[in-house]
C-alpha cells in the first residue's frame, strides 16, 4: 500500500505511525493535513491524549479505513453482503467497547470529542447509554459513582412523579 | 526533603467521571437512553435531575435520530366519569405494557378533541354536564406534568382540530354554528389564541347541530367532515 504514514505523538511522548487516510477520521488532523501544517518528519503532538487511549483510537481508526476500503472496492455488493458486512462492523465494535472499563470509556469519548471523530463518539456515547438500560437508580450511582444528595422525602417525591416509569 | 512531591505522586489521579466530560458530551450520552430509564438518572442526584430536565436534552434527542414513539390512550370506564390516560411504547418488546399517566382531574369527561404536537397532547373543549366547555388542557410527554393553557374565546365541543404551519387549529363544535369565532387558532409558541375569520358564501349555512365527525389536514390544507342536523 501507498498511503502516506503520518506520526501522532501522546501526552505522555509515546509516538505512533498512522495511515494518513485512517488519521482522516479524525476532523482535527485532518484540517491540520488540509493546511499543511504536518511535517513529515514530525510526530503530531497531540496533548490531550495519553498513549494507552491513543493507541485505542488508532486501533479504531485504522479498523475502520479498512472498511471503508472494502466499500469501494465492492460497490456493487448485494444486500445480503452489506448486511453480513455491517454485523462484522458491528461485532468487532462490540468486542472492542466490551474490552473497555468505564473508566477507560470516559477518557476515550474525551479523546474521540478532543480529535473530533464523530462515528467514535457515537459508539461510545451509545455504550455508555446502554450501561443505564434496566437499571434501578441505586444502580446507576454505582455504575457511574453518583453520590446521592437528595433528602428520603425528595426522593420519594420524585419516585412519585415518576411513577409510570417505575411501574 | 523531597517528602512532599513524594506524597504527591503517591496520590491516586482523580478519578474520571462522567460528570466531568463535557456538557455536550455527556448530553449525548444521555439523549440516547430510553424513556424508560430517565426515571434512574432522574432519581441518581441533584445534577443529573437537572440535567435531565434540560430542554437541552430533548432538542438534542432528535438531531440523534434518538426519538421514541408513544402511543397514549384516553379511556373513559364507567362508572368512573374521570378519562384515564394511559400509555405505552410500540417497539420496546421486553415492556410492552400500558402503563397508567396521572389524569388531569377538570378534564371534561366527553366531546374534548385531542390533538398530539410537537412534545405533548392538547385536549380541546369538551363537555361537562351537557355543556360546552372552553378549557384547554395540555399534558407535557416528557415530564407527564399537566397544564392549564389559555382557554378559547367559544366553547367547544366535538370541534375538528389539526396542526396547520405548526400551529392547532380547531374549527366548530361551538353552540352558534355561524360564530364568527368559527375557527380559532392556538399558537404553541405564544401561548395565545387568535381568531380566523372564514366568511361564508350568500347561500352557505353552517350545520346547526355543529359537531364534526373527522378531520384531516392533508399538507398545508385543513378538510372536515361535519354531522348534518337533518340526518336520519
Amino acid at each position: 500500500m501507498s498511503s502516506n504514514m503520518i506520526m501522532l505523538k501522546s501526552s505522555d511522548g509515546a509516538s505512533f505511525e498512522i495511515e494518513e487516510a485512517a488519521a482522516r477520521k479524525s476532523k482535527i488532523i485532518a484540517n491540520m493535513i488540509e493546511v499543511e501544517c504536518v511535517d513529515e518528519d514530525k510526530a503530531i503532538p497531540l496533548q490531550n491524549v495519553t498513549g494507552n487511549i491513543l493507541a485505542l483510537v488508532i486501533e479504531y481508526c485504522n479498523k475502520h479505513i479498512v472498511d471503508d476500503d472494502d466499500d469501494v472496492a465492492t460497490e456493487e455488493a448485494s444486500e445480503e453482503e452489506e448486511e453480513a458486512k455491517k454485523k462484522k462492523v458491528d461485532d468487532w465494535e462490540a468486542e472492542f467497547m466490551n474490552s473497555m472499563s468505564l473508566e477507560t470509556m470516559f477518557e476515550l469519548l474525551l479523546a474521540a470529542n478532543y480529535l473530533n471523530i464523530k462515528s467514535l463518539i457515537d459508539l461510545v456515547c451509545q455504550t455508555i447509554a446502554n450501561n443505564i438500560k434496566d437499571k434501578t437508580p441505586e444502580e446507576v450511582r454505582k455504575i457511574f459513582s453518583i453520590e446521592n444528595d437528595f433528602t428520603p422525602e425528595e426522593e420519594e417525591e420524585i419516585r412519585k412523579e415518576n411513577a409510570w416509569a417505575f411501574g | 526533603m523531597s517528602m512532599s512531591s513524594s506524597v504527591d505522586e503517591e496520590k491516586p489521579p482523580k478519578k474520571l467521571k462522567l460528570s466531568s466530560l463535557p456538557d455536550e458530551v455527556v448530553l449525548s450520552c444521555v439523549a440516547r437512553v430510553s424513556r424508560w430509564d430517565h426515571a434512574s438518572l432522574f432519581l441518581a442526584s441533584k445534577s443529573y435531575r437537572s440535567l435531565m430536565d434540560s430542554p437541552d436534552l430533548y432538542d438534542f434527542r432528535p438531531l440523534m435520530g434518538c426519538t421514541e414513539n408513544f402511543n397514549y390512550l384516553c379511556l373513559r370506564i364507567p362508572p368512573d366519569p374521570n378519562p384515564r390516560w394511559l400509555a405505552f411504547s410500540p417497539k420496546d418488546g421486553n415492556r410492552r405494557r400500558l402503563v397508567p399517566i396521572r389524569s388531569h382531574f377538570y378534564q371534561p369527561p366527553e366531546d374534548s378533541t385531542v390533538v398530539a404536537h410537537g412534545h405533548g397532547i392538547y385536549v380541546i373543549g369538551g363537555s361537562i354536564n351537557r355543556s360546552r366547555s372552553s378549557s384547554v388542557l395540555f399534558l407535557d410527554c416528557r415530564s407527564h406534568k399537566w397544564s392549564t393553557l389559555p382557554a378559547m374565546r367559544v366553547a367547544r365541543a366535538s370541534a375538528a382540530a389539526g396542526v396547520l404551519d405548526g400551529k392547532i387549529n380547531v374549527f366548530g363544535g361551538c353552540e352558534d354554528p355561524n360564530s364568527d369565532k368559527w375557527v380559532e387558532i392556538f399558537d404553541p409558541k405564544t401561548q395565545t389564541w387568535d381568531v380566523l375569520p372564514v366568511p361564508l358564501g350568500p347561500d352557505e349555512e353552517r350545520a346547526s347541530y355543529n359537531m364534526m365527525l373527522d378531520s384531516v389536514v392533508v399538507e398545508d390544507k385543513a378538510m372536515w367532515v361535519e354531522v348534518h342536523s337533518t340526518y336520519g
